[in-house]
């Protein structure tokens, strides 16, 4: 259990900068997971963490202990972390059990001491009955989790994960994404997760750092991040969402595209960018004040939910409905679209100029 | 029938009867010559036997003797040669070959007057040129006096212990020759003194280099191979004619039989061979820094001694014990020299 | 309608052929090779029947001379010119006689054979006396050149002629002067043989005399099967058939190729059945070629030897081996060979992997330097090195010993160090082929995912405890492929034990080999019971290190791609630079700087800066000879070939190696090992007596004798390696790209071939460069436009001078540095060692 600081940590590979002015704090015992597209950085930044690179500039301290910095650089070996690889790194040539035991045999623990400490990781990843096979004899999802318990074996401060579960099939990740979290949970232990799956990210974390291009867009809770984004890249990295131009005017957003206004009571005047996720919008046979009226023109049934699009105006307007909906309302009835809660944006521009803007 | 046959259609062991004589000009065809001598001396018998015999194309084949008798062998399991004359090693071989009727006898009349070394009676092989066993020192680093002056001195004056050389007579037929003498004269007792001697084993250009810096003090060696160094390099390098005897090694001329030949070209081989023998053709063997093998010639390879004075003094090689011993010579050098 | 796909997938059934097809072409090939071996088992026959059937010797005599020109008149009329027409009729009746007495004498048949011959050609007067001039002409009685040469110069040969005739057709009459030493003892029908020849030979010349020319080709012809074979052909039937023409002089090669293609059907139907897959795949013609290939080129010249080592007077008998394993100085040197090659393995491997490690692992100064440099002492003939060596360390006079006796104030004048021992023999031999181990690792080090280790470092080992429980186990495939490569080279060589352990009175196998050699057939034999040992050896190791290695298959290479992770060296970066560097300085630098040096002498002896003693006269010499760039190109020529050729095949036998379960695919690998592990003046030896014809193929004094040559002996290089990488490489990654619709070719091609590529590049160089400088069995196999530089290099060596053939060595050397640097840069720094 430690704590992370990070404090202004920038890298660039030659002319190229990776990450820029990277500052935060992870808690102890906190799940962050630092999310973002390919290239943002987020990998950088946990190979800076574990000792595998060095910042161009700042400092990283783990449990108050400065372990990289100007002058200072611990090596990865003495930084007492725990660390999962995307590859799983299984070493092919030593079995299971020597494979997790192996940060324990290095550190010269006795060997009951580690037969005991072994027997423990592993029955926290159910693989108990596997000591003796060779990584070749295992599937992914067994090898991903000697993997974990290797990592686990030496009761590290802090755990780091870089995309663990990317090469798993779907029903195998939600399992694991639920494991790895609970056993998170049961040693409190710290840490650091990095993907690009939101859905992942939003199902395990405490926290979630979204990166873009190597700055950090948002840091917050999966519900404050996906409630209230801060800029538009965010709020169309997480889950989806629509955006429409408006024109805000006391208490009435005119939305050009729809040829219809909502109410609005928030501070914003003028040109404004509207943000509405599809499952934030009621929809009904009934007309209601303030609705949009539209038409309804495709319906996908996907048995939990009913995926609608309704043209309103010039819009077509994607909104998420209950899967009864389907039977009731069929294409080309009239419906009305109440949107339960919505975002608005300063507009700098189109969209891919906001999200350009955006780092 | 059979006998006849054989005489007509495979073994034509006899020819002749071209109603023209063969005089130089119509020595034509072409011959193969398999030898050891330098390239250079090659270089200019080539351009000297193309004077002589205008329409004959000789191609001279260059190769170490070990490399030509190992090129040989496997040719011979084949039946067929692949050269038609061979100017490669000393009697010992050529008997060797004889015996195994390899060998097409050409007879020279007047033989006895014209060569002052052995050769074959029945005309399977003549000496063409003529090697010289002897001692060899670099009066730069030690004087004459300090070292042997013999061949027996050479294996006992125990002062000389590690620092003398010789060649391989496993693979070279002129160290073969050599010690079948110097066996012939002290018995294999010698080969022992040489052992204890701390005798070094190796080529001649290495001991020439381990002359040069001081390794040896004394080495066995060719006199030709010390005369080129001389001429060549300017070299200090000295023989010594030892007084118990140099060692004269002739290298022979033999034709090969028809039937085994590459080209059939007898008359040719025939023609070289009287070349060979000839002033014109012993020039060149001068130029090879060897003795020439014509009764009364006197000009000798640079820098060298009277050739007779050379016979004179000529230790002597029984060559035929040399050829029906070498197993038993071989096996006594190897285990009280090498061993 | 069909999309791309589906149409794509149509052509390709349609093209699959059913598995009744196949396997009835497969049947009618077999059908057609026994044709062939049937076919060619009786061509053989009929040629040994033509060369030796009495029945038709002279007919074909006859032919051949018709074929050549040779004809009645020419041999005849000259020699009748000025007789009258009695004197012309009497001589050709007493030659006639003569000739026929002569027949007759060895077979009591001639009269009516000659007959029965008669009636089958057109015109028998003149034929008759045609058969038997041509017949007398090849085999009359000979005259000493001196004799000749008598006649030539006689004043009146006319007048001599006129005697001769006379005594030859009255008995009893004195011979002239000039005859008499000719005719010496003879008696009775010999004499007048001879007195026939005389006067034969005593013509004038004229224009239509029978030159020397026309009888050796006669001669020849009749040696020549072809020619034979048609005048056989013609006598017998009365024409010549083409089919028969071509058959029967070419019966050997038929029958080698009908037994080949034989093999290769069953091989193929056997493959197949076993495969379950009745589909005839290109890279099944390709693998059988290779197959092919080997065994006539490789197999049979080797099986040839063994045969006779093991057959030395057609029984099969084992005492070859127990005279030769039971003599001690054998027994030595086997035991030295065998010390000699572990050390050399050992202490190369423990010295190339932290080399490898640390040039391409770590952030030493100057890796690429390094690098480059590591590699350079296997670009020398190791005789060359070994040259170097002596002069550096021989104990009385060596430069090295000198500088320590000065430097630790040593009394004596010898030591302290002795380079004529078992210890000096391994020294030299290590820092020879090392960098056969050391390449092979690099490459493979290169290639394996950095997460493994980094996975070591997270889990709290420090680098070098990463490098020893980590990256060491899983380069095992690699280093042990480098360790062979080492062991063999170092146990088939022969340059350097002739150079440092003969003083020394150190033998090894191969010295003893040579030492052989000159005993004529017994002593091939005992050549050939030695050289088994090797072969046995090399096979021996191969199947250990299979073993070894089988059990552990490591998958380095995956379908990320992966960025080498560099290992910080921290405070150890600058002294390890200086170790390194120090190790380079004595391996490399000292040698070369030897041979440099030497190269600019005059007398090896003294100093460099002595007076008069610099020279760049015999650099002046190499550039000067014009034979020397003639060398140069076919060295380049033949071991471009080679290296091209070796790794095709490579690359195909790895494959068939790693990727499939064919039974029996060990056997080509078998094969290329046992070739390595022969010592090159064994399958010189063996390829001169299988190569000239015997079996068929006849390549003897050509350009492909030495390819195939080197091919056999350096194969092995360039195989192990491409195994190496290939090992390495996850099967997936070309599995990806079948199920894209690639085919195999495709595959190799575009897939595993750029993967490998690193590898394969190193495994080019690794068969060039001794290709390249190839000197044993280029001495045994060149003819006089295959020489090559090599050749040249032994030339400058025997003749006594030291600088000049250090000269030539150190021009090859920039010339081969020269080359990779070329390479390097054509392909972008993708080609290099």
């Amino acid at each position: 259990m430690s704590t992370v600081q990070i404090q202004h940590i920038t890298k660039a590979f030659g002319e190229n900068v990776v990450l820029r002015e990277f500052t935060d704090t992870f808690q102890d015992g906190e799940f962050v997971t630092l999310l973002g597209p390919s290239g943002c950085g987020k990998t950088t930044m946990l190979r800076i963490i574990a000792g595998f690179e060095r910042p161009t500039r700042g400092e990283l301290y783990i449990d108050d202990q400065l372990v990289s910095g100007a002058k200072t650089f611990v090596p990865p070996e003495r930084r007492n972390v725990g660390m999962v690889f995307q590859s799983y790194a299984v070493w092919p040539h030593m079995n299971v059990y020597d494979n997790v035991a192996y940060p324990l045999t290095i550190k010269r623990i006795p060997k009951a001491e580690i037969a005991k400490q072994v027997e423990r990781v592993l029955s926290i990843v159910h693989l108990s009955q596997y000591t003796s096979r060779f990584p070749n004899q295992l599937s992914g999802g067994q090898q991903q989790r000697v993997a974990l318990a290797r990592a686990l074996v030496a009761a590290p401060k802090l755990l780091l994960l870089d995309e663990p579960l990317s090469n798993l099939d779907a029903k195998l990740r939600e399992s694991m994404r639920f494991e790895i979290k609970e056993i998170q949970r049961n040693l409190g232990i710290t840490v650091v997760y990095v993907t690009h799956d939101q859905t992942e990210a939003m199902a395990m974390s405490d926290r979630i750092l979204l990166i873009n291009r190597g700055v950090v867009q948002q840091s917050g809770s999966p519900a404050e991040i996906y409630n209230r984004p801060v800029n538009q890249f965010v709020a169309d990295f997480l889950g989806k969402v629509a955006f429409y131009k408006a024109i805000g005017e006391d208490g009435v957003l005119h939305v050009p595209e729809m040829g219809q206004s909502l109410a609005y009571d928030g501070p914003k005047r003028g040109k404004i960018e509207l943000a509405i996720r599809p499952e934030n919008i009621c929809i009904s046979k009934t007309p209601s004040p303030g609705a949009l009226q539209g038409a309804m023109e495709q319906s996908y049934y996907l048995g939990d939910v009913n995926d609608c699009r309704v043209r309103v105006g010039n819009a077509q307007v994607r909104v998420i409905a209950e899967p009864w909906t389907h039977q009731e309302y069929k294409k080309g009835d009239t419906v009305y679209l109440t949107p339960v809660d919505f975002l608005v944006f300063d507009d700098n521009g189109s969209l891919e100029e906001q999200l350009q803007i955006n780092t | 029938m059979k006998k006849l046959l054989v005489a007509l259609v495979c073994l034509m062991m006899i020819s002749t009867a071209i109603p023209a004589l063969a005089v130089n000009e119509d020595v034509s065809g072409k011959v193969t010559i398999y030898t050891s001598m330098y390239q250079f001396v090659i270089d200019m018998m080539s351009e000297a036997v193309k004077t002589e015999f205008p329409n004959l194309e000789v191609e001279f084949f260059y190769g170490g003797t070990g490399a030509l008798q190992t090129k040989l062998t496997g040719e011979m399991e084949t039946g067929v040669l692949g050269c038609d004359m061979m100017l490669v090693a000393e009697p010992a071989y050529s008997l060797e070959l004889k015996e195994g009727g390899w060998l097409y006898p050409y007879v020279i009349d007047g033989a006895s007057e014209k060569l002052r070394f052995p050769y074959d009676e029945e005309g399977y092989w003549y000496p063409v040129r003529v090697c010289n066993m002897v001692l060899a020192y670099n009066p730069e680093l030690n004087s004459a006096d300090t070292l042997p002056a013999s061949f027996y001195d050479f294996a006992f004056d125990k002062s000389l212990k590690g620092q003398i050389s010789m060649g391989n007579p496993l693979t070279s037929g002129t160290t073969m020759a050599a010690v079948a003498a110097l066996s012939d004269k002290y018995g294999y007792e010698y080969f022992t003194a040489l052992g204890e001697n701390g005798v070094m084993i190796e080529s001649g250009s290495t001991a020439l280099a381990k002359l040069q810096t001081g390794e040896c003090k004394v080495i066995m060696i060719l006199e030709e191979s010390v005369l080129k160094i001389r001429k060549e390099e300017g070299s200090k390098i000295a023989c010594i004619y030892p007084t118990d005897g140099n060692i004269m090694i002739p290298s022979t001329v033999m034709t090969v039989a028809e039937e085994r030949s590459l080209n059939a070209n007898i008359e040719a081989c025939e023609a070289i061979t009287d070349w060979l023998l000839s002033d014109a053709g012993q020039k060149f063997v001068l130029e090879g820094y060897m003795h020439a093998v014509a009764k009364g010639m006197t000009e000798v390879p640079f820098d060298s001694i009277d050739t007779d004075g050379l016979i004179a003094t000529d230790m002597g090689v029984d060559w035929v014990r040399c050829y029906t011993m070498r197993e038993e010579i071989r096996t006594q050098f190897q285990e009280r020299v090498t061993q | 309608m069909k999309t791309a796909v589906s149409q794509a997938q149509s052509l390709r059934e349609q093209r699959e052929f059913s598995p009744m097809i196949t396997r009835v072409a497969l049947f009618l090939i077999l059908v057609l090779s026994a044709v062939m071996i049937v076919g060619g088992v009786n061509g053989i026959q009929t040629y040994n029947a033509s060369g030796y059937d009495a029945e038709d010797a002279f007919s074909h005599i006859y032919q051949l001379s018709r074929e050549l020109g040779i004809r009645y008149d020419h041999l005849v009329a000259p020699a009748l010119n000025g007789l009258s027409q009695p004197e012309r009729e009497a001589l050709e009746e007493k030659t006639r006689q003569l000739l026929l007495a002569l027949w007759q004498a060895d077979d009591a048949q001639a009269p009516q054979r000659l007959e029965s011959l008669e009636a089958r050609v057109l015109d028998p007067a003149r034929t008759r006396q045609e058969l038997l001039m041509i017949s007398y002409a090849m085999s009359g009685p000979r005259l000493s050149s001196s004799i000749k040469k008598q006649l030539a110069a006689l004043p009146d040969r006319d007048a001599f002629r006129q005697e001769l005739l006379l005594c030859l057709l009255e008995e009893g009459r004195p011979v002239p002067e000039a005859a008499r030493k000719a005719l010496g003892d003879l008696t009775g029908e010999e004499r007048q043989a001879m007195l026939l020849q005389l006067f034969y030979s005593s013509a004038q010349e004229s224009g239509e005399t029978v030159s020397g020319d026309l009888v050796i080709n006669l001669k020849k012809s009749v040696r020549n099967p072809s020619l034979r074979i048609q005048a056989y052909e013609a006598a017998v039937t009365g024409q010549v058939s083409p089919l028969a023409n071509f058959i029967i002089p070419n019966g050997r090669t038929i029958v080698l190729c009908g037994a080949v293609l034989m093999l290769d059907v069953l091989l193929l139907a056997f493959l197949l059945k076993k495969e379950g897959n009745w589909q005839i795949d290109f890279k099944w013609i390709l693998i059988l070629a290779i197959i092919d290939f080997m065994l006539v080129f490789q197999l049979l010249p080797i099986a040839y030897l063994l045969v006779k080592s093991f057959l030395p007077d057609g029984t099969f008998s084992l005492e070859t081996f127990r005279r030769l394993y039971s003599y001690s100085m054998n027994w030595n040197a086997l035991k030295n060979t065998l010390i000699c090659a572990v050390a050399t393995m050992v202490l190369g491997t423990v010295i190339a992997f932290p080399l490898a490690w640390l040039v391409g692992r770590t952030n030493l100064y100057g890796k690429k330097f390094f690098r480059s440099l590591f590699v350079l002492t296997y670009m020398v003939p190791p005789y060359l090195g070994a040259m170097a060596w002596l002069r550096l360390l021989n104990p009385n006079a060596g430069d090295i010993n000198v500088f320590l006796r000065w430097l630790l104030n040593l009394e004596g004048s010898t030591g302290p160090l002795n380079i004529y021992s078992l210890g000096g023999l391994i020294w030299v031999l290590t820092t020879f082929y090392y960098p056969y181990a050391f390449i092979t690792i690099s490459r493979a080090m290169e290639k394996m995912d950095p997460s493994l280790e980094e996975a070591s470092r997270i889990s709290g080992a420090s680098p070098v405890k990463t490098v020893l429980k980590i990256t060491l186990p899983m380069m095992t495939p690699s280093l042990i492929g480098g360790a062979l490569l080492v062991f063999v080279s170092a146990a088939s060589c022969y340059g350097i034990p002739s150079i440092i352990g003969a003083p020394g009175k150190i033998h090894t196998v191969t010295t003893r080999i040579i030492e052989f050699y000159g005993l004529g057939t017994q002593g091939i034999n005992d050549a050939t019971g030695l050289a088994m040992f090797l072969m046995v050896m090399a096979i021996i190791i191969l199947y250990i290190s299979d073993f070894v290695v089988s059990r552990r298959q490591y998958i380095t290479v995956s379908g990320k791609s992966t960025r080498p992770n560099i290992v910080d060296l921290g405070r150890m970066r600058v002294p390890l630079t200086c170790l390194v560097g120090l190790f380079a300085t004595a391996i490399i630098l000292l040698p070369f700087a030897t041979i440099l040096l030497t190269s600019f002498k005059v007398d090896v002896g003294k100093g460099l800066w002595e007076a008069g003693n610099f020279t760049t006269g015999q650099w002046r010499l190499i550039f000067s000879r014009e034979e020397t760039l003639e060398c140069l190109k076919n060295s380049l020529i033949f071991g471009g070939v080679t290296a091209t050729i070796g790794i095709l095949v490579s690359c195909t036998m790895s494959y068939l190696l790693q990727r499939t379960r064919v039974q029996g695919r060990k056997i080509p690998d078998f094969l290329i090992t046992l070739g390595s592990g022969t010592p090159s003046v064994v399958i010189a030896l063996g390829l001169i007596m299988t190569m000239k014809g015997t079996f068929g193929v006849n390549i003897y004094n050509t350009a492909y004798i030495m390819v195939v040559a080197y091919l056999i002996k350096y194969m092995m290089m360039g195989m192990r390696t491409v195994v190496s990488a290939m090992s390495q490489i996850h099967v997936s990654l070309e599995e990806c790209s079948q199920v894209s619709g690639a085919s195999w070719l495709r595959t190799m091609l575009k897939i595993t071939g750029p993967l490998i590529f690193p590898s394969i590049a190193a495994g080019w160089f690794l068969i060039f460069i001794p290709s390249f400088y190839e000197l044993s069995m280029t001495t045994l196999l060149y003819s006089n436009t295959t020489k090559t530089i090599g050749f040249q290099l032994y030339e400058y060596w025997t003749f006594t001078s030291q600088p000049q053939a250090c000269a030539m060595a150190f021009g090859i050397l920039l010339v081969v540095v020269l080359l990779n640097v070329i390479l390097n840069r054509l392909t972008k720094g993708e080609f290099s060692i």
